[in-house]
């Protein structure tokens, strides 16, 4: 059983609902953003297109966050999730530095995302168990899979670019997109074997 | 695709950690070498000493740079984390040192006397070689400690370790030059500016060649790599690292082996140690500083 997340990013159009709703679902702080879109430009002008690259943390099978992690906070659950525990981090940023695909930060501040304002209501709710001075990540909506909900970036993506599910079993929708769509996922030369997969756009 | 970026996570202060581990580790193994061989025993004693408090005073500031200093006791709770991080690594040698290193040096103070063990005694010889050996690792594994980050090319070189090492070991002869102008020779520190100078010459021109090795096998290793040569290419590593922590000091050493004039080669002395302290720790800032995370894609 292993947890994991098939991009197509011929379907994907760079709208940034999947960080919006990773946004709503966490209410992240400002300055923190635990899933990015990257933007990137192809050929020459003027055939030049823009391309997307949602990048949610790729959960990798065998972390290089997990294996730097010196006092035990970063740890693997056995459906393949990777995940911190705050009451263990010190905010060394070993971690930070260690992940070759920059999914992680240190909370150095908890600030509302409406700059100069007081965190709203929804804010005060949602960063009550946040912690300053921690490392954070995406954390594939675990509360969300908890109840049986799908992680909110795969729930809300537009576009349908996106799937979850275990990509430990051949017979799975996920696994079945990845094969019949030659899905890789990023730097696999790194031998991180990164959970999240992305189908050439 | 995507540009480089060059990492932000950690900087001076990490900086300076790393070199006051290398210094202070490097200054108490030759402290040991000379104490062993009965040279110099002013200078040893008060370097013996000195070492582990460099080393100490480091590791405040690698504690200052935690997010959440209350948590750091538990680099010392996880022994599981010893199989796979540096870090957790780093912490145990950095402790052992500090606490051999310290047992090693007090006794020869008058204050330490109500110690168990004495000057003479074998057990602060072994303390000593077991301080000497850890030593050596305090100056070692931040070479490590960057080195297994493979998102970051310039780090990610077994050369990085060696470089450290040699520039510990050049510092801590430069703390041990700068200790020695407070002792005369009368004091019995005839002639160590002159073994230091020799020492010190032969340190920079294998620190010479390392670091040029380093620079020319990071560079053709990548279009990552390459970009934080680029990143090397400053004020600090240019003026700072090679003019004057390596080139001025060789020709002020190897000027000073053509002196005959005692005060002379002690300045001497005084002024490359300073030089060669300043490179260390701008070495240390600009490989840090210049580290380039590869692209995510």
């Amino acid at each position: 059983m292993r947890y994991g997340i098939v991009i197509d990013l011929s379907k994907c159009v760079g709208c940034n609902s999947c960080t919006v709703a990773c946004r709503a679902e966490h209410g992240t702080p400002a300055g923190i953003q635990y899933h990015k879109v990257r933007k990137y430009e192809v050929g020459k002008y003027p055939a030049a297109k823009m391309k997307f690259l949602p990048m949610p943390c790729m959960h990798c099978q065998d972390p290089p966050c997990l294996r730097v992690c010196a006092t035990g906070a970063t740890y693997q659950r056995d459906d393949g999730l990777v995940l911190i525990d705050d009451k263990k981090c010190m905010g060394c940023k070993y971690c930070v530095l260690a992940c070759p695909y920059e999914s992680r930060q240190l909370i150095e501040v908890i600030e509302s995302y409406y700059s100069g304002n007081n965190p709203t209501p929804y804010e005060v709710l949602k960063q009550k168990d946040l912690k300053k001075g921690v490392v954070c990540k995406c954390d594939f909506c675990a509360a969300r899979l908890a109840v049986g909900h799908l992680p909110a970036c795969v729930e809300t993506c537009p576009a349908q670019a996106r799937d979850f599910g275990d990509i430990d079993d051949p017979g799975s929708q996920v696994s079945r997109l990845i094969a019949a769509n030659g899905g890789t996922p990023l730097r696999i030369e790194l031998g991180t074997k990164p959970s999240v997969y992305y189908i050439k756009g | 695709m995507f540009r480089a970026e060059r990492q932000q996570s950690w900087g001076w202060v990490i900086a300076i950690y790393v070199f006051l581990a290398g210094v202070g580790g490097g200054t108490f193994l030759f402290s040991f070498v000379f104490a062993v061989m009965d040279m110099y025993r002013p200078v040893a004693r008060v370097g013996a000493l000195i070492g582990p408090l460099l080393v100490l005073f480091g590791t405040f500031f690698l504690l200052f740079d935690l997010g959440s200093i209350t948590k750091a006791y538990r680099l010392f709770t996880t022994a599981s984390t010893l199989l796979t991080s540096w870090m957790a690594r780093g912490a145990w040698i950095l402790a052992a040192f500090i606490i051999c290193g310290l047992a090693y040096a007090l006794p020869s103070f008058e204050l330490f006397n109500w110690l168990p063990w004495t000057q003479t005694s074998g057990l602060r010889q072994g303390i000593g070689i077991a301080a000497a050996l850890l030593s050596i690792l305090v100056v070692v594994y931040p070479g490590f400690l960057l080195g297994v980050i493979t998102s970051i090319p310039l780090w990610n070189t077994p050369a990085l370790p060696l470089l450290f090492f040699l520039s510990g070991l050049d510092t801590g002869i430069g703390v041990l030059a700068i200790v020695s102008l407070s002792f005369p020779a009368s004091l019995g520190a005839a002639g160590f500016h002159l073994l230091g100078a020799a020492v010190e010459l032969a340190l920079i021109l294998l620190l010479m060649i390392v670091l040029g090795a380093y620079i020319d096998i990071v560079r053709q290793s990548g279009v990552t790599a390459s970009a934080s040569v680029q990143l090397l290419k400053t004020p600090i590593f240019i003026g700072g690292v090679i003019i004057l922590g390596l080139i001025v000091p060789f020709g002020l050493s190897l000027l000073s082996l053509f002196v005959s004039d005692e005060l002379t080669i002690r300045t001497l002395g005084g002024i490359t140690g300073t030089f060669v302290l300043v490179g260390g720790l701008l070495l240390r800032y600009s490989v840090i500083r210049a580290g380039v995370r590869i692209s995510v894609r």
